[in-house]
């Protein structure tokens, strides 16, 4: 228990410098903006005025290390200021749009770890036979595939001849459950499928790894049954390596969601950070930016306790 | 009394891209109850494949091409799938060489153990109810808690719950042995177990072994490229090269007095604390390519008595006294 | 022939050996190589030839026709053709330049920086290592895809951008790989060889390692084209990368999203030109994946 406690405080520790370079990084997007961002948001016809209000308003009249401590430690108390275009509370908007990608990156994550775990350990068990030539022909397309032409196709399959579907839009299953689940299914499916489909290589290649390991000779030369070690044995070992790829795959499934919810109309912070970058919103992206680094480093801090817990390979606080 | 084991005419391939391995090519030899027989060869000879074919445990794109083994009489290569899973920990078990890997390195060791002497009281179990750990069966946790005391790891009822990497390597080796002997196995193969220990320890898995085998009436295949190890623990010996039985016989006649002009050249490459000044003479030239063995005398080449007849065939087995060689000069009388 | 040298031919010979027995790399192969032809065509047709070529054999993919909008494939145009009655097929083959020229690209961006940030992290260890590390922690706290929106932001659209915005995303990746097996290079002995003879560091770096980490980079890089074939579609999907009139798959598939139920052609084949182009990628990295990696060298059992 204290080993957990001093395992946990480790990555704690390891957090807070890569949160404050994420921070950095953010920070930066405004300040890459070629020439000056006030007058690069406002447009060349926009009067002196106007644009020197704009430059006090975003602090841009103070030196450039003021400005980055402000925006830390306004950041670090949730505060993003405020849309340049909406004049809302960045935060407030990124807390009313956060459940809609919340919703669709765990049903994708969802659907992607339901499909890849039987198709990933049967393509492993029946390797070189049928269904490990159909589970790797489908990985290869899935990973193949970009998500947005798959919501496309989706759409033009399901959605379109039926009216079960919404092609347009998202209900919280917290709203409406049934309306919840048929309008998240097909955005779910086309941001999942990628995921599904890499999870699946990686499970069927760990289990053929697994399956030459040590301990199944050992227990073959036992007589213990083959579907003990096969399910009980290998599975487990190779399982746990592709937790913390899950973890990782969070990142990619919240990026894949920016995307996905262009297609079905979502309004989720995807949508929302396409709109702030048409309209220059450089206060929305960065609280965008700056949420997702911190729910990403959060999640894999999580995930990687996790692992810790149930993998006894890994020793705490030490080298994995 | 029927031979423990009886290997006949034993030939292991396995199909490769570039042609056939021949690892077995023609094994013969017994184990009687009770009796420790070593099995010698370099690396390469065919000595660990043997081991693998006796308990019929050959995986593609390995198979047993022709011979039996018979166990108690009876062929292991006619056993049906469950009767082999019995025979296999149940009848003959196996030790293995770099234990720290031949366990999972996820389970604890006790765990192992037990699942092991569960399949063989309860028989297998559905992987969930596995998983749900419902198979648990107190009598053979007690059982394995005792025979981790009876090779000797101190506090075994602790030792139960550890995993594999947290024992060191001497302690993994005891329970593997513990492993082994845990359904009271009539033979024991011991493939190279002793290799990567240091010495101190592999004296102490040696007695170990000689002990417990000896209590138990269990007899032992002790697959070893060191004739020392031999020299202290075996009763007989089988020397193979390149896939060939080279010579069989008692331990202290083999050793002493070497009929087959290879195990004199085994012998003479390894360096001995009772003649120092004595020159250590090493095997010239090399193991024959696997692929392309030579049709006559496998060590011909190599042979430092080698003459015109070891070309065209392989040597048969000839008696001489109490021991088997395959070479001309046993025929021949004349050594 | 000194010893890497050979090392390094023999890799070649094994990754060609590979890729002419087996017909799925083979499959790969062809694929990669028309898409590559494919761009070099319609670069040279489109700012040398002016679209000669591919006005005589299909249509300027740049030519509206009002009186043709959307009609669906046809002898005349085997794609279809959009919303301005522009053919979809001449379209999609002009497409592929931009998915390669913003692939090739941005993986050659983040490969030679990566590469370097990996190499020199793990030949000087301790502090260097340390920073350089924490660096690729925070890129890699954003998903690539969203670092790349981010930068997009304040560094406005066209090829540089999007080229330099997918590069930096991807640096981590190259970065790690590369440090790992320089790690292991590094305590080899003809590295430690080159450093008592008292060859310049740089000399150490680039003859001595560097080749010996080819292998897995050549792996990464190919997998990397593939992703990076998808984000840029992706991005100009959301009317971040490239800007039309140019024509890519990304735009066009954006175009096609309005016209989802009346014209599904339009939709399809530029989708369509991704998938295969991407699946060819994907192809070529396992082979060359399973005839490196010493450990499934025997089969394809990782595909």
């Amino acid at each position: 228990m204290i080993r957990l406690v001093r395992y946990l405080f480790g990555r704690l520790l390891w957090a807070v410098p890569v949160l404050l370079g994420a921070s950095v990084v953010t920070f930066m997007i405004m300040q890459l903006t070629p020439g000056d961002p006030a007058r690069f948001i406002l447009g060349q016809r926009a009067s002196e005025g106007a644009v020197m209000e704009l430059r006090r308003e975003l602090g841009l009249h103070q030196p450039i290390y003021a400005q980055y401590v402000e925006f830390v430690v306004d950041a670090a108390q949730g505060d993003f200021g405020q849309s340049l275009q909406t004049r809302e509370d960045v935060m407030g908007m990124l807390l009313q749009r956060l459940p809609y990608t919340a919703q669709l990156s765990l049903a994708g994550l969802l659907i992607a770890v339901v499909v890849s775990f039987p198709v990933g350990v049967i393509g492993a068990v029946q390797e070189g036979k049928f269904a490990d030539h159909v589970s790797r022909v489908g990985a290869l397309l899935g990973i193949s595939t970009p998500n947005f032409w798959l919501g496309l196709l989706l759409i033009l399959v399901f959605a379109v001849p039926s009216e079960g579907f919404p092609i347009f839009g998202m209900t919280l299953v917290t709203e409406d459950p049934i309306d919840g689940i048929t309008s998240t299914l097909l955005p779910a499916i086309a941001l999942g499928t990628a995921q599904a489909a890499l999870l699946t290589r990686l499970l069927r290649g760990g289990m053929l790894d697994e399956l030459q390991e040590g301990y199944v000779r050992t227990a073959r030369a036992y007589g213990i049954d083959e579907r003990e070690t096969t399910y009980v044995y290998a599975l487990k070992n190779a399982v746990l390596p592709t937790i913390t790829v899950i973890g990782l795959q969070l990142g990619a499934l919240l990026g894949g969601a920016v995307i996905v919810e262009q297609v079905f109309g979502i309004p989720g912070i995807g949508r929302m950070a396409i709109q702030a970058i048409f309209n220059k919103d450089f206060p929305v992206i960065q609280g965008i930016t700056m949420l997702v680094a911190v729910a990403f480093v959060a999640v894999n801090l999580l995930v990687d306790v996790l692992c810790a817990q149930l993998d006894p390979r890994i020793i705490l606080g030490g080298e994995k | 009394m029927m031979s423990v084991l009886q290997v006949d005419g034993l030939h292991t391939y396995f199909d490769t891209e570039n042609g056939i391995v021949r690892a077995v090519e023609g094994v013969d030899f017994s184990i009687e109850p009770g009796e420790i027989v070593g099995l010698v060869g370099e690396s390469g000879s065919g000595k660990s494949v043997t081991a693998s074919s006796i308990m019929n445990l050959v995986e593609r794109p390995g198979r047993i091409a022709e011979g039996t083994v018979r166990y108690d009489g009876q062929d292991v290569f006619d056993l049906s799938k469950s009767e082999l899973q019995d025979l296999r920990g149940g009848e003959i078990s196996m030790v293995f060489q770099d234990p720290m890997n031949a366990f999972n390195p996820t389970q604890t060791v006790g765990r192992q153990l037990h699942d092991v002497l569960r399949t063989h009281r309860n028989g297998a179990v559905h992987p969930v109810k596995r998983i749900l750990g419902l198979d648990h069966d107190e009598d053979c946790k007690e059982a394995v808690v005792e025979m981790l005391d009876a090779v000797g790891i101190p506090n075994p009822e602790a030792r139960y719950s550890d995993y594999p990497h947290e024992f060191s390597g001497g302690m993994i080796q005891r329970a593997m042995v513990g492993m082994a002997l845990l359904c009271d196995p009539k033979l024991v193969l011991a493939d190279e177990p002793t290799t990567g220990l240091d010495v101190s320890i592999e004296r102490q898995i040696l007695e170990l072994f000689n002990d417990l085998v000896e209590e138990l009436n269990t007899a032992v295949l002790w697959i070893t490229h060191d004739l020392s190890v031999v020299a202290k623990l075996c009763d007989r010996v089988v020397v193979m090269y390149a896939g060939k039985v080279m010579e069989v016989g008692p331990t202290d006649v083999v050793l002493s007095d070497p009929a087959n002009p290879y195990t004199e050249a085994l012998l003479d490459s390894i360096p001995r604390y009772d003649r120092p000044d004595e020159e250590i003479r090493v095997i010239e030239g090399d193991v024959p390519d696997p692929l392309n063995r030579p049709d006559g005398c496998r060590f011909a080449d190599r042979c430092p008595k080698v003459h015109e007849r070891c070309h065209d065939a392989h040597p048969p087995q000839y008696e001489l006294g109490d021991r088997e060689v395959a070479c001309y000069l046993a025929e021949e009388g004349t050594k | 022939m000194s010893e890497q040298e050979r090392s390094y031919t023999n890799v070649k010979w094994r990754v060609y050996r590979r890729v002419r027995s087996d017909t799925i790399a083979k499959i790969g192969a062809v694929v990669v190589i028309i898409s590559l032809l494919l761009a070099v065509f319609s670069i040279v047709d489109d700012f040398l030839l002016n679209g000669l070529i591919i006005e005589t054999l299909l249509h300027d993919p740049y030519q509206l026709n009002p009186d043709n909008r959307l009609a669906p494939p046809s002898l005349s145009h085997p794609f279809g053709t959009d919303e301005q009655g522009r053919d979809i097929l001449a379209r999609v083959i002009y497409g592929t330049r931009t998915s390669i020229v913003v692939g090739v690209g941005s993986v050659l961006f983040a490969a030679i920086v990566g590469v370097s940030l990996g190499i020199i992290t793990a030949y000087y260890g301790g502090l260097v290592d340390d920073v350089g590390m924490r660096a690729m922690d925070v890129l890699l706290a954003f998903p690539a895809i969203l670092l790349a929106i981010a930068l997009l932001a304040s560094l406005g659209r066209g090829f540089t951008s999007i080229i330099l915005a997918l590069g930096i995303a991807y640096i981590p990746s190259f970065a790690r790989v590369t440090r790992s097996k320089a790690l292991s290079v590094k305590s080899d002995e003809y590295v430690t060889a080159a450093e008592v003879i008292g060859y310049p560091t740089r000399d150490v770096l680039i003859d001595e390692i560097l080749p010996n980490c080819f292998t897995p980079i050549i792996v990464q890089a190919t997998f990397t084209l593939a992703v990076a074939i998808i984000a840029e579609a992706g991005l100009s999907f959301l009317g971040l990368g490239i800007e039309p009139p140019t024509p890519t798959w990304g735009i066009m598939l954006a175009g096609a999203q309005q016209y989802i139920t009346s014209a599904w052609w339009y939709s399809l084949f530029p989708g369509l030109a991704i998938m295969l182009t991407v699946l060819g990628y994907n192809l070529l990295g396992d082979s060359i994946r399973d005839a490196l990696d010493p450990q499934t060298g025997d089969g394809e059992r990782r595909l």
